[in-house]
């Protein structure tokens, strides 16, 4: 069959086409980014903080700086790649310093393992609450290299190959810190069932 | 018995092993009732983290996103028509250096005033944070963004203790990771001191000596 016209058309990457309308100042560009982008960069920061106030301030400085750097984005990565990127540095920029996130982070798996009871009463253990809840308290309680690592696979459902990429880090790496995560997660919540 | 590791039965719940070791991981599987317990447990822990569903953003975040949006663009322009007006300026009067030198004064407290921390205790803690940083040089290399700041080119969004780890520039480890992230051989290009977080570790790459 001979090829149409439309068959011979050069193929523009989305991405780029979008990129080059914000850099020729279309405002719709970003706004179709926001769109495409905002529940991702939204539910990330959720899962990374575990507040609602966190995460939408989260989400809008990295909007901002998406806004005012994608024109120099040159799409060596994909955008997805690059906006989960930002938007993990404003995270990490967030909570690096907090005594909460540093507590967290300095708790290897042994040290997990060895908590007692997870400072949670009898009458508190007998709240019953969703399954979600449960599950998104474990995970602010597991050190923040091995959640972002989870996060990403488990939630955002990246392959260890994005991660890698995102995280900026090797392959076996990503490896071993998704398995130390959900790892840390199956004690932590074994141990809220008892 | 050597039994399997974690690293390895979560990269097989993934689906992320080759042939041969799955194999062998199933061999030892059937024998072992310790990895079968673990391999379940860690099912549990991937399952009950699917019931976690997205939510969207709250209704208020766009109009704000926007509003801040604005605000750096307003910023932005005024920047170019500056730029405008000094250029204009230089190629009237004489008095460009004295001019140059207080919008370099004026910049400066600026920066120090917007929360651009530096603690430089005998030459070893620096705390920087490059998102208050305005109207800065930048360059994207690969996936990453670059900071010039002073003579030094910085990674955006690293924010953490200095002085970082010196790696050699014609040693095996920076040739391992071009392998891995090809872009960082363009680093060369910048010809000056870098700082970049390698494997969450912050490093410094020399490039200003040839």
């Amino acid at each position: 069959m001979a090829a149409t016209s439309a068959d011979c058309r050069p193929r523009v990457d989305p991405d780029l086409a979008l990129i080059d309308r914000h850099r020729h100042g279309d405002p719709d560009a970003f706004d179709e980014l926001y769109e495409e982008f905002s529940g991702m960069v939204f539910n990330l920061a959720l899962r990374l903080s575990g507040n609602v106030e966190d995460a939408a301030d989260l989400s809008q400085e990295t909007f901002l700086k998406v806004h005012r750097y994608l024109a120099g984005f040159r799409g060596r990565s994909s955008l997805k790649t690059w906006v989960y990127q930002v938007a993990l540095n404003c995270c990490r920029s967030r909570f690096r310093g907090k005594a909460a996130q540093l507590r967290a982070s300095s708790q290897s798996l042994e040290q997990i393992e060895d908590l007692p009871d997870l400072d949670r009463t009898p009458e508190e253990k007998a709240i019953v609450r969703s399954e979600g809840d449960v599950v998104i308290a474990a995970l602010q309680q597991i050190p923040s290299p091995y959640r972002e690592a989870v996060v990403l696979r488990d939630l955002e459902g990246l392959s260890y190959q994005e991660i890698a990429k995102v995280l900026r880090t090797r392959l076996g790496t990503v490896r071993s810190r998704i398995a130390r995560g959900r790892d840390c997660l199956r004690v932590i919540l074994e141990e809220s069932r008892r | 018995m050597t039994h399997l590791n974690v690293e390895t039965l979560s990269s097989y719940l993934d689906g992320e092993l080759v042939d041969a070791k799955v194999r062998k991981l199933e061999t030892h599987l059937d024998q072992c009732p310790r990895c079968q317990a673990r391999l379940r447990g860690l099912r549990r822990v991937v399952e009950r983290l699917s019931v976690i569903v997205p939510i969207g953003p709250p209704t208020y975040l766009e109009p704000e996103v926007r509003r801040f949006v604005a605000v750096q663009q307003s910023r932005e322009s005024t920047w170019s028509r500056l730029e405008l007006q000094m250029a204009r300026f230089s190629a009237q009067s004489p008095l460009i250096p004295l001019f140059a030198v207080v919008i370099a004064l004026v910049l400066i407290i600026y920066l120090l005033a917007s929360g651009l921390s530096r603690q430089v205790g005998s030459g070893t803690e620096i705390v920087i944070a490059p998102t208050e940083i305005e109207n800065s040089e930048m360059r994207e290399i690969g996936s990453r963004v670059f900071e010039k700041q002073a003579d030094r080119w910085v990674e955006q969004g690293w924010i953490g203790k200095f002085p970082v780890r010196k790696v050699d520039t014609k040693g095996a480890e920076l040739a391992g990771w071009i392998t891995i992230e090809p872009a960082l051989a363009e680093l060369e290009e910048l010809g000056a001191v870098v700082w970049i977080v390698l494997d969450d570790e912050p490093v410094e790459i020399d490039y200003s000596e040839p």
